[in-house]
């Protein structure tokens, strides 16, 4: 076969391609599906995050009723009511993009540039919002934890707080690990195909550089994890 | 979606149904891969289908979305695909009056698999007969670049099929 002549082979193949064509009923259940694109399941996921911060912010004010002698928990209860619903609002213009980026029609570098913008600056962002909703709930449920068996809230003692604080901060980290390597597979996607497209050494590089950037965290995360346990051991053995 | 005129775009999916299983073929590796991605490509017509205002062929658009899909929908576990045949559903004849056998067409199946995904997209609408320009409209690259890009795809090709024949 000469290297001209695939045009042809090409065609007979194809001619000769035995296809199972889809009836109009069939296609419109395919409309219907459930799509598997990444931005589906940040939508969905924003979706879910909406509906639990709203969850939030109703038991917050629930919470402010109940405490009605409790001037200082009821402002704390205030405080988070506003800032669950202000981050449902900081994160609508989110899932409008979202959207938008399912419905482009551009051509495939517009498309892979797009993704890649949107993978860079929002994707982020989101997982940021959506990982504070693990210590609001955590925060929320405590205050009812109180509630219901002392009927007041405690401020305990220092090492009370610090306790807390660090639940509440593994409770938002707690996402990270999926999210990084969400953002890694999408991103090295997105850029292998700029790079084959433009013929530019630039997403090489940039795939080359998240390599790099992600051995090191790897090792730091080691690190620290190692650090922890062997501090730990030497508390417990003291 | 409302307003959205469902019966016109599945009329006009129905009727290029066979653009979307070209790029399916292509780009999928099995029979399940290939269904799923015809479903994902309706989707995204669909969804493209209020901003599409006629202003490219029904034909460009449609390779277009198709295309996007299938290269921004890998999945992690489709990496281990990649060294399967795309051409299970192919039945040739032994040899025809040109005198490209079964194996002509297996071997250029083969070689395309080789390709990464953008390069299968150029030499799909290559193979397809489309001028450069509605290639460089689809791919979003100059019409010059296009013809560079398509030298360099078959010059690649033409190594893998020689490498091919050698083992042969």
């Amino acid at each position: 076969m000469e290297l001209d002549d695939i045009q042809k082979v090409w065609k007979q193949a194809n001619q000769e391609q035995n296809l199972h064509e889809y009836s109009s009923d069939e296609i419109r259940s395919f409309r219907k599906s459930r799509s598997r694109d990444f931005t589906k399941w940040i939508r969905n996921s924003l979706r879910m995050d909406f509906m639990i911060k709203a969850l939030i912010a109703v038991s917050y004010f629930v919470l402010i009723i109940l405490f009605r002698s409790e001037v200082v928990t009821q402002i704390i209860c205030a405080f988070l009511a506003v800032l669950t619903f202000g981050l449902i609002w900081i994160e609508r213009p989110h899932y409008t993009k979202a959207v938008l980026l399912d419905q482009s029609t551009e051509s495939l570098q517009a498309v892979l540039h797009e993704r890649l913008a949107f993978l860079k600056t929002f994707y982020f962002r989101i997982q940021f919002l959506v990982g504070l909703t693990n210590p609001l709930l955590v925060t929320v449920g405590s205050f009812f934890y109180y509630y219901t068996k002392y009927g007041r809230v405690s401020f305990p003692e220092i090492d009370d707080i610090l306790v807390f604080i660090s639940i509440l901060i593994i409770s938002f980290l707690f996402t990270i690990p999926t999210t990084a390597s969400m953002y890694g597979f999408h991103a090295r996607t997105l850029q292998n195909s700029l790079a084959s497209l433009e013929d530019s050494d630039h997403w090489e590089k940039a795939i080359r550089s998240y390599n790099r950037s992600k051995k090191i965290l790897t090792w730091i995360f080691v690190s620290l994890m190692v650090i922890g346990i062997a501090i730990l051991a030497f508390i417990l053995l003291k | 979606m409302k307003g959205l005129n469902e019966k016109e775009f599945l009329d006009l999916v129905t009727k290029h149904q066979n653009i979307i299983h070209k790029v399916c073929n292509m780009f999928a590796s099995d029979e399940q891969d290939r269904h799923d991605l015809f479903q994902e490509i309706t989707i995204k017509l669909w969804m493209g289908y209020r901003t599409y205002k006629g202003q490219a062929a029904i034909s460009t658009w449609m390779y277009r979305v198709a295309l996007n899909t299938a290269i921004t929908l890998q999945r992690k576990e489709k990496r281990k695909a990649e060294t399967q045949a795309l051409h299970s559903n192919i039945q040739p004849a032994d040899e025809n009056a040109e005198g490209y056998s079964k194996t002509d067409i297996e071997m250029l199946y083969l070689a395309i698999n080789k390709l990464d995904s953008v390069d299968k997209a150029i030499i799909l609408l290559y193979l397809e007969e489309k001028k450069y320009d509605e290639i460089a409209e689809i791919i979003g690259i100059s019409r010059t670049h296009v013809g560079v890009k398509i030298t360099r795809i078959k010059r690649k090709l033409e190594g893998i099929l020689n490498e091919t024949m050698e083992k042969v």
